[in-house]
Formats: structure tokens, sequence, C-alpha cells
């Protein structure tokens, strides 16, 4: 095939792949193909049940809440007024499923009635079961009816000279078991906010009907919002607005997201066509090198959409600086001179094609074996790069295949060497190199690690320190954990919140623990009852003779006997049923608090103290407040990408063994790893705090350093010094990967300094190294 | 003989008895209403040395009627007052607890020093906002929560306060203060005659030093 068929072929066959590439990226579906949700990070698979429920908790019902927190001055007419409008107009949005005034005690009313009606039901197993344990361990000298009364009147007339008394004294002639005094401990403040009266603000709870990560769930709680407040704006002008819901900062994530994908691109394809055109004798030459990034691009973004449904957007932020990797290659193959004025490009080619199928294909097999990973975004990321790579790879090949001259001559300055022929010179090399030895070996022992997943998103600081204040108006505090127990039933959800308060009270003694959970008895107890109920035909008649005796009037207790009578004579609702009954009655923040869907029932609650110890498995209960259970799951995550780093470096530091021998290779692998280690002692030395993400920098940072390392190795081996091409590849590398230190996200700066650090060492080193030896026989490069 | 004239005596005697028996006292029912700001001299000297009272440690007596019960519930204790930390009422019998009662809400604490934060109700209105005015005398909030009403007899004095809010009224009813010169004899906090609090107060003792350890263990 003569050259120009060649050259048309390989154009073709370029078009047509980078055309296939195009029309499957343009036909996505990006809003479902492509998550900016933090939780997607988390595996759904997750091995761990409670953090799978968490996460599903969190990301379907917990994250349509949105909290409004609405300051209006003047009176309480004027407020009511500015309130009810707010809510009228929050209310009649399709956008929104509910909205509740926290000053509106509809709902607590209703649940207070609930439990009432239910109280025989729902608290007495519970209560006839303590009792009856009490009774068994004493003589029983009376019998069971007799002493239940005699303990009734006893622990009426005690609670009576308690502060709570007077605030429940309506209701003790029905409830002289005082099953809701003993309940209100156990219950009250799952829904407590600590401001809500007063001239405070007015809270107001809501539930959005759409999706809060998708812009189409969205922009309907905004605009609602933004007539709502303008409608509270008519009747108040000074009323303030201030509210929370994931839907508003994740859009705004979103925002800054997409910002960053784009600028960061822009400014990295900048720099690094920058340091070519300033390194390259003809500027427009450089364009050449462009299809070689952008067919990386291409390849990878096409790649990672095809093999994964839906595809976190951080990888594309941190993918998007494989531009700087791919390069490479141009570079290589580019900036090589011809052996001969007229070798043909196959033979070049030829000739380079081992260090560049070494350093492709090993640095691809340590990322693949990224995709062993649990954490989806590491997966994402292991084949967004080896794609990449392998797609750079391919393009430079093919692209220059088709250029006329495909060889690029570099300016001299870019070219120049230091002389390693004064000793003087040498001896700073030697110094600087055990400087850096020390470094390597000391400094990484100085390192702190700590994983936190709000690292992972993009700080928005207005829309957080308003959503702070606002959830802590809603009693969101540092002192203040959140529980969820799970079950597969509710009646297995309630075994477990057993377990759980019983783990709670040993853990943190005299604390108690609220939720909705304590009004319904354990199965257990609820198949106790007519056991326990034999023997109480007569306790009426007891009971009335008791409280006489302990200075009561028994008849104020009408209204009780009369609810015991006809409760004894009503067959028993079913367990599901009388709990459903409760649920049935749950509205506002309180619905929140316990989840009866088959399969996934749990029940939330709340303690006054901070976050602590996890819960023991048995509990079947996560603690879900302050994060720390996903930092923990991410500081997992760590460890186990570092046994993969380990595993895959292994294996490129064998591949190097196959491929260069025993003593060469070690040679070639000790300056990434080097690097790496350098790196870390810098890291170390300065006090940084390591995550998973600067270990993931690291392992990106040696598979680059790596093909440093091979590309002098074989101009070393055939008597040649470095290439150019080494020189120019890490500096667009080190510079791109430090455009990621600008980023707004921690962990993507993370991992941009710690690639551009370690690049940048392993271009020192592969400078400085050659300086610190005595002057050999290298050849001089043809120019 | 003896018992004959014993109820002919008793039988002169009975209609001034009776009288005597039915007269009011006048500390007995409430005064006329008195603004706050406006009040004439002789109760602006009782409200500023009542407010005046930065410190007050005092033995109480609380009676507790309810509407089921045939006899009060009785309990005794001590209570200790400080200005910007609230009252402290310290129960000793017939259990012993304390409850303290500050800006930031109710307080329980058993003796082994174990606290429990009793969560406000919001349907019971803010209690604390109303009952700490009372005890510290701030004229300016009392004339904004309650309209007070106010009566003498010689050194005695009686003070109603009438929750404006409605919730107020059906929580605490009406606070009734009774004193003599500048010292708090007994409180009573009423709903209705079968559902009242009455604290009798005696040995009160004005202006006292609480030391570093009462502080501690009395107020938070």
């Amino acid at each position: 095939m003569s050259f120009y068929r060649t050259k048309w072929f390989i154009r073709l066959v370029l078009a047509v792949a980078a055309l296939a590439g195009l029309g499957w990226l343009a036909q996505l579906d990006y809003e479902r193909k492509i998550s900016t949700n933090i939780l997607d990070l988390i595996p759904t698979d997750e091995r761990s049940p409670e953090l799978a429920l968490t996460r599903e908790l969190a990301t379907k019902e917990q994250s349509r809440v949105a909290l409004f927190a609405l300051d209006v001055s003047g009176d309480a007419a004027r407020r009511e007024a500015a309130v009810g409008v707010f809510v009228r107009t929050l209310s009649a949005s399709p956008a929104f499923e509910e909205v509740v005034s926290l000053s509106d005690k509809t709902a607590r009313d209703a649940l207070g009635r609930q439990v009432f009606k239910q109280r025989f039901d729902l608290l007495l197993p519970g209560w006839l079961e303590t009792n009856r344990k009490e009774y068994d361990k004493g003589e029983r000298r009376e019998p069971w009816a007799d002493w239940l009364a005699e303990r009734v009147a006893v622990n009426l007339q005690s609670f009576l000279a308690t502060p709570e008394a007077l605030a429940f004294q309506e209701i003790l002639p029905a409830d002289p078991f005082l099953l809701l005094p003993r309940l209100v401990d156990t219950v009250q403040g799952v829904d407590n906010p600590v401001s809500g009266g007063g001239d405070g603000p007015v809270l107001i709870w809501a539930r959005t009907r759409g999706s809060p990560w998708k812009t189409e769930g969205q922009e309907p709680v905004f605009e609602a919002v933004r007539q709502a407040q303008a409608a509270a704006l008519a009747v108040a002008s000074d009323a303030k607005l201030r509210w929370v819901s994931i839907g508003r900062i994740a859009s705004a994530s979103r925002a800054r997201i997409e910002n960053e994908l784009s600028g960061l691109n822009l400014f990295s394809l900048a720099v690094v066509m920058g340091i070519a055109a300033i390194c390259l004798r003809r500027v427009f030459k450089a364009l050449h090198l462009v299809p070689v990034m952008l067919g990386a691009l291409l390849g990878a973004w096409v790649a990672t959409t095809l093999v994964f449904d839906r595809v976190h957007v951080l990888v594309f932020v941190v993918g998007s600086l494989l531009g700087g990797v791919a390069i490479d290659y141009g570079f290589y193959l580019y900036l090589q001179p011809p052996a001969t004025p007229d070798e043909p490009y196959r033979l070049k080619v030829g000739r380079l094609i081992k260090p560049l199928l070494s350093s492709a294909l090993t640095t691809v097999l340590g990322f693949t074996l990224l995709l062993f990973s649990e954490l989806p975004l590491i997966r994402q990321l292991g084949v967004f790069v080896s794609a990449g790579l392998l797609s750079a790879l391919v393009t430079a090949l093919l692209w220059f295949a088709q250029v006329d001259t495909p060889y690029m001559q570099t300016r001299r300055f870019a070219r120049a060497r230091f002389s390693g022929e004064s000793p003087l010179v040498r001896r700073m090399a030697q110094g600087l190199l055990l400087v850096g030895a020390l470094v390597a070996l000391g400094g990484p022992w100085l390192l702190r690690w700590r994983d936190d997943i709000r690292e992972l998103e993009i700080p928005t600081p207005g829309l957080q320190a308003e959503a702070s204040e606002v959830r802590a108006l809603f009693g969101d505090s540092q002192d203040r954990t959140l529980f969820i127990t799970r079950g597969g039933d509710i009646a297995s959800a309630r075994e477990s919140l057993a377990r759980f308060a019983a783990w709670h009270e040993r853990e943190y003694p005299g604390t108690p623990v609220a939720s909705i959970g304590n009004v319904v008895p354990t199965q257990a107890e609820w198949l106790a009852v007519p056991e326990r109920l034999g023997g109480l035909e007569k306790f009426g008649p007891a009971l009335q003779v008791a409280l006489e005796r302990h200075g009561f009037e028994s008849s104020a207790f009408a209204s009780f006997f009369n609810d015991w009578q006809a409760w004894r004579a009503t067959p028993r609702p079913a367990y599901d049923e009388s709990v459903g009954g409760l649920l049935a009655v749950l509205r506002g923040p309180l619905q929140m608090m316990a989840t009866a869907v088959p399969g996934r029932c749990c029940f939330f609650s709340v303690s006054n103290h901070a976050p602590g110890r996890e819960p023991p498995a048995e509990t079947a209960t996560v603690c879900v407040s302050g994060l720390e259970n996903m930092n923990q799951l991410f500081g997992r995550y760590r460890v186990s990408a570092l046994r993969l780093s380990a595993w895959g470096l292994g294996l490129v530091g064998l591949s190097m063994v196959i491929l260069y021998g025993v003593w060469r290779g070690p040679r070639i692998f000790s300056l990434p790893v080097g690097s790496c280690l350098f790196a870390f002692g810098v890291f170390g030395i300065f006090g940084q705090t390591m995550n998973l993400f600067h270990l993931l920098g690291a392992f990106l940072g040696v598979c680059l350093s790596h093909n440093y390392a091979i590309f002098t190795a074989e101009n070393a081996s055939r008597g040649e010094e470095q290439p150019p091409s080494i020189r120019l590849s890490a500096l667009t590398t080190a510079a791109s990967f430090g455009i990621l230190g600008l980023s707004q996200i921690p962990v993507v700066r993370a991992l941009g300094t710690t690639v551009a650090l370690i690049v940048l060492t392993a271009l020192v080193a592969v400078e400085i190294v050659p300086l610190a030896r005595r002057p050999g026989s290298i050849k001089k490069v043809n120019p | 003989m003896i018992r004959r004239y014993f109820f002919l005596l008793l039988f002169v005697l009975a209609p001034g008895i009776a009288l005597t028996a039915d007269e009011p006292s006048p500390l007995s029912v409430p005064g006329p209403v008195v603004e706050l700001s406006s009040a004439g001299p002789e109760w602006q000297a009782l409200f500023e040395s009542l407010a005046a009272q930065k410190t007050v440690c005092s033995h109480f007596t609380e009676n507790r009627w309810f509407p089921f019960k045939k006899i009060p519930v009785v309990l005794k204790g001590e209570m200790r007052l400080e200005t910007g930390r609230g009252m402290s009422l310290r129960y000793t019998e017939p259990e012993n607890r304390t409850m303290i009662m500050d800006e930031r809400g109710l307080l329980l604490r058993d003796d082994r020093g174990h606290s429990r934060e009793v969560p406000p109700d919001p349907r019971a209105g803010n209690i604390n906002a109303a009952l700490l005015p009372v005890m510290r005398f701030d004229q300016k909030e009392l004339a904004r929560i309650f309209e007070l009403h106010a009566v003498r007899a010689g050194n005695g004095w009686r003070l109603d306060f009438e929750p404006r809010d409605e919730a107020l009224v059906k929580t605490i009813g009406r606070i009734t203060v009774w004193g003599e010169d500048a010292k708090i004899k007994q409180l009573e906090f009423r709903r209705s005659n079968s559902q009242r609090v009455e604290i009798i107060i005696d040995d009160s003792k004005a202006d006292v030093v609480f030391s570093a350890e009462e502080q501690k263990r009395f107020f938070r």
C-alpha cells in the first residue's frame, strides 16, 4: 500500500472511530448517566446491610426533606399571616408533597390522641410484662390482681410528688397505670426543635415530591420557594427566609462541578499546549499532540460510559487530567529523532514500540487492578484511565502514521543538560539524592491518615453556613445523635430496638433514647398479654379499693374503669394492624421517624449525647449522625485500595523484571517507587493528613513516573542520554495535575498535588542521577 | 347544768362566730388591677425591694391539690434563687430530688448528680419564660406576660398574676404571691379549687451568698 493510500486509510479509521465515539456520547442521557450524588460513591451492594440501609434511606425519604426558618418581626398576627401565606403557597405547589409548620401542633396532637386511644394495645403489654417479672421475683403471697392494684396505687401516689405530675394531672384519672407519663421520656425529642416559639424564627418542615438529585426535581422546588417567599414578603416586607434541602446543595454543587470540569479542562489543555509551544521549535506543529489527548479523552469517556450504568462526575473531573498523561506517548513518538534521515515511520515505531508498550501496558495493568475495588469511584477511575491510556497510544501510533514528517525538534533549552563533569556539580547532585533518600525513608513514618466523606463535596460556604443554621434551629447539634434500627418487619425492627436500647443504657447510662418505636410493644410482650391478663378478672374492684386506701377518690377514675372494661371485652387486633394504626397517624417530621415498608422497616432514635462508638451488629442499628460511619467506610476502602495498589505495583515491578531482567528491572522500578516515597515523605514532614485520594494519586504518579524510567532506561541501553520527551512529558503532566491543586474539591486537590509532586520528583531524579555519576560514555542525541 | 350553759353560750355567740368566719380577709381575694408601670409609691417601694433581692434561700412546704386526691400531696424542701442563674428547688420529702428552672429550661437532678433535662412541651407555652420574671420580679417582663392584681392589709400584701396568654392560663393558671414587708410568705399556682399548688415559705433569707459547691450542686 502506498504511503498516500495508507495515510487516507488511517485518516478514515480515525474519523470513523471518532464519529462512532462522539455518536455514542451524543445519544447518552447525561441526567441519568452522570451522578453528582455523594451517596453514589458508596456501593449499592455494600456488604454491611446497615450501611446499605443508611444509603437507601438517605437517598430516598430523608433526602426529600426541606427545612425552612422564616423570620418575621412584629406582633404575632403579622407573623402568623406571613407564615400562613408561605405555608399555603408551598402546599399548593405540586413540587411539595407535605408542608408543616412546627408551630402547628396538629400532628403531635393526633399522635397523642392515637397513643392514648391505643394505650392498652400498645403500651400495656410492656407494662404488664415488667410488672409480672417483679411479681414473679417476689414471694407471691397476694393474688396477682391484688398485688398489681396495690402497685398501681403506690406508683401513682409516688408519681404525684414528681415535677411531671402537674403536667399530667388531666389524664391521670384515665391512666392510673402511668402508661403515657412513663412514655414521654422515651418519645419526646424525636421531633423537637431547639427553637420554634417566641420571637425566634418560625420553623417549617416540608417533603418534596421529585428527586432532589435531578434537575427536574430541583427546579420546581426552587420556583415554589421563590413564590412562597414573595408571598410572605408581600405580607411582611422584612420577612427573612433561610432554608436547606439536599436538592439545593446538590444543585449548587453540580453547578460548581460543571464549572470546574470545563474550567480545569480548558486550563489544563492550555497549559499543556503552552509548555509544548515553549519547548518545541514550531508551535503550530505542536497541534499534532492535540488529537492524541482528544483521542485519549474520547476513548476514556466512551469506555467508562459503556461499562458503567451510572458514573460519578468526579471521575470526569479527575479523569479530565488524563490529557497530561496521554500526551506522553505523543511526545515520545513525535520528539524521538529518526535513526537515519530517511527512516520510515514503520521502522521508527518498531524501534520504540517496546518502551511504549511496556509503559502503557504496565500502567494499564496497574489501573485494571482497581476494577476489583469495592468503591465504584475507584473502579470507574480504573476503567477511565486504562481506556484513556490505550486510546492515547493507539491514537498516537495512528495519527503520526499519517503525518508527512512524524518528527519535531525541541528548542535548544529544552534539551539543555548540566555538565556532570564538574566534581562540585556531582557532589551537589549526590547531596540532593542523599537528602531525597532521607526524606523518602524517614518522612512516610510521620504520615497521618484520615478519610472524611465531606472532602468529596464541593464546598459551598454560603449555603452550608445557612444549612447549619437552619439544621441547628431544627435541633441538629454535636450533642445529639441519631440512630436507625432496621428489621425485615416491624416485629424484628422492634426486637432490634430493644437490644439497641439495652446496649445504649450500658454505653450511656442515664441518657434515654427517644424513639417512636418505644410506643410499640415487642412481639414477645404482645403475645404474652393473654397469659398476663389471666387472674386479672377482679382487678377493677381491687384497684378501686387500693386507690381509696391511698387517699384517692376512686370515682374520679371512672373513665379508666370504663375503658378497661371495654378493652377487655373487645377482641384484640393483630400485632401489625395495631402498629399500623399508630404509624398511619404520623405526619410531618414524625412520619420520618418510622418506616414500615415490608422488608425494610426501621425506627429512628435520638439521644442527647455526642456520636460515639458504633452499636454492635446484633442491634441492627447504625449511628447516622456526623457521617462518621461513612468516614469509617471510606477508611476501609482506603485499606482496600492500598492492598490493590500494592498488588498492582507488585505486578508492574514483576513485569519490569520479566521485560528488563533481574538487574535492570528493579533499577528501573526504583525510580517511581523512590519518587512516591519521597512525595509521601514531604507530606509527612509538612504534617499533611492523607486520605484515600492521596493513595490513588500516588498510584497514578507511580505509573506515570514509571514511563519516564522506562524511556530513560531504553535510551541508556542504546547509549543515549534521556530523550527531551521525558522532560516535556513530566512538565506537562506536573502542570496538568498541578492545576488540580486549584480545585475546590479537597480530594481532587489531594490527588492533583500528589501526582504532580511524584512526577516532578521523578523528573528531578532522572535529571540528577546522571549528574551524580562519574562522567561515562553517554552519546549526545542527534538534534 | 354546765352543758346547758355551754349550749346557751354557743347559741348567743354563734352568729358572731359565723360572721367572723364569713368575713373575708382583704388578702383572701385578689385585689384590684394595678399597672406595674404606674403603681403607687407604696407598691413601687415593694416591687423595688423584691427586685433588689438577688439571692434568696428558704425552706418551703409544697401542697399539691389534685381533683382525684382527697388530701394534698405534701412535699418539703429548700428553695434557692439567684438572679441570672434561675431557681433551684431541692426537695427533701418524700424523695430527694432537685429541680432547676432557668433560662435553658427545666432540669431534674437526682442525689447521684445525674441530670435529666425535661424537654419543653410546646403546647404548654413557655412556662419558664413566665415563671422566671415572677421569681426575679422583673417588672418589664411581668407587665408583658401578666395582668397584676394587688392588695395590702397592714404589712401584708397579695399580688395576683393573671397570664395574658391562654396557653399559660391552662398550664399554670393564676399565680398568687403573699408576703409581709419585703418577704414572700406563700405562693400559689391555681387552675381551680381542686387543682392548685401552694408553696408555703418560711425561714426565708435574702442576699445570701451561695458557696461554689452549692452553686455547682443546685444550679447549672
